[in-house]
């Protein structure tokens, strides 16, 4: 068929419709996000081999990676205890339910003195919240949860187009470093700290995953 | 480890302003169509080599292929979680003509204002007229009337025949045309 030309209304067009340029700060974020893609993450060997699998899978033969991702898996992702695994299960579920029953968020906001004081009088203990959008990791609000038989508090942090939940009560475990699962593709991080247990759940990269746990690690006295 | 990839720099960054241009015609909104393009980027990066076995190939249309893919999983998911996101379409709408009302201003000392108004006018009514087209037939018309892509791309990008893009392309001018005679009350060209 002939294309319907009318260069007038074409010109028209050109001239009125509007053409939105990208903003630079797009432009800078895209640039420093391919940057941390290409080099691995400082803590994580592993999962720059993840990465580096992910970018070249097409290049190795299918059953060659199959075996090593087999194997990277078992070495990286511990095998869980069934009182663990439990806790994860639920964890998860709870991620899905939230997603899939558009209970993402009961309070919104993007400042934690909002969010923290939310929590007061909902539940017995006080989260610690913190914002880290200039990292990536946008806090949008929180959410009260009931997982391992109690009330939780959910904060949730917004990646590029992706939800992580962080859910997070108190615990008479010790310290410990931050542990990555996998489960049905959702990712998950675990850790405890100062007396708090908690669980990052998304479908983001674990490494990814693992560098908003170090983040919120490292800012504990907030 | 790959090295730092300064072809994907040279042959995919040019493209952005087109990939935020069609994402935000798509979304409607400037803080999602800058979510939309970062995880498409974050995409064509990761699947580059697929893209890398077509010789010196114009990157754009691959690109926009991606854009568009990653748009309507966002709107998919939008419309799924309407009321957290606070997502309102009409707002959208409005959003998007304040550029316009900006241009307007710009040009205002050497026009009287009358002129003024019916410029602004037909710029606003243009926008929102575009805006309330069906996805399909908006983003064809945006990439062909905006970004002036010829037909065989566009149809790369949008994974349809020659055909399907012409024939498309007609209708969504037909219908922009009907939608403006009807709120304009005359042939858009009369201005």
């Amino acid at each position: 068929m002939q294309p319907d030309n009318d260069p007038e209304f074409s010109r028209l067009l050109k001239e009125k419709v509007d053409q939105h340029k990208a903003p630079d700060q797009l432009r800078r974020k895209i640039l420093a996000r391919l940057e941390q893609e290409r080099s691995p993450a400082p803590a994580g060997g592993v999962s720059g081999l993840l990465r580096y699998l992910d970018l070249h899978w097409r290049a190795l033969s299918t059953a060659a990676a199959c075996g090593v991702a087999a194997t990277l898996l078992v070495t990286q992702l511990p095998s869980l205890s069934s009182a663990d695994d439990n806790l994860a299960m639920q964890v998860t579920a709870s991620h899905n339910r939230a997603l899939m029953a558009n209970h993402l968020i009961d309070v919104v906001s993007s400042d934690r003195h909002t969010v923290k004081p939310w929590f007061a009088g909902k539940i017995d203990y006080s989260p610690r919240v913190r914002d880290f959008a200039t990292e990536g990791f946008e806090l949008t609000g929180g959410r009260l949860d009931y997982v391992n038989d109690r009330v939780v508090a959910t904060l949730v942090y917004k990646n590029r187009l992706h939800v992580i939940d962080v859910y997070t009560w108190p615990s008479t475990e010790s310290d410990s470093t931050v542990n990555k699962r996998s489960r049905r593709g959702i990712n998950m991080t675990e850790w405890v700290d100062s007396g708090m247990k908690y669980y990052a759940v998304s479908d983001i990269e674990v490494g990814e995953l693992a560098q908003l746990a170090q983040l919120m690690r490292s800012h504990k006295n907030d | 480890m790959s090295p730092a990839n300064p072809r994907f720099e040279a042959i995919v960054m040019p493209h952005l302003d087109a990939a935020y241009n069609l994402a935000r015609w798509l979304v409607k909104d400037p803080h999602a169509a800058e979510d939309v393009v970062q995880e498409a980027y974050l995409r064509a990066f990761r699947y580059f080599d697929s893209f890398r076995g077509a010789a010196d190939e114009d990157a754009r249309p691959w690109l926009l292929g991606i854009v568009r893919n990653t748009s309507y999983s966002w709107l998919q998911s939008a419309r799924r979680s309407n009321e957290q996101v606070g997502y309102d379409e009409d707002a959208q709408v409005d959003e998007s003509l304040e550029p316009a009302a900006a241009m307007g201003l710009e040009r205002g000392h050497a026009e009287n204002p009358e002129t003024q108004l019916v410029r602004k006018a037909l710029r606003m009514q243009l926008n929102s007229a575009i805006a309330s087209l069906p996805a399909t037939f908006r983003e064809v018309l945006i990439l062909r009337e905006i970004e002036e892509m010829p037909y065989d791309s566009i149809a790369a990008a949008m994974q349809i025949p020659i055909g399907t893009v012409m024939s498309r392309l007609s209708r969504a001018r037909g219908m922009l045309r009907a939608a403006l005679e009807t709120t304009l009350g005359r042939r858009p060209y009369e201005a």
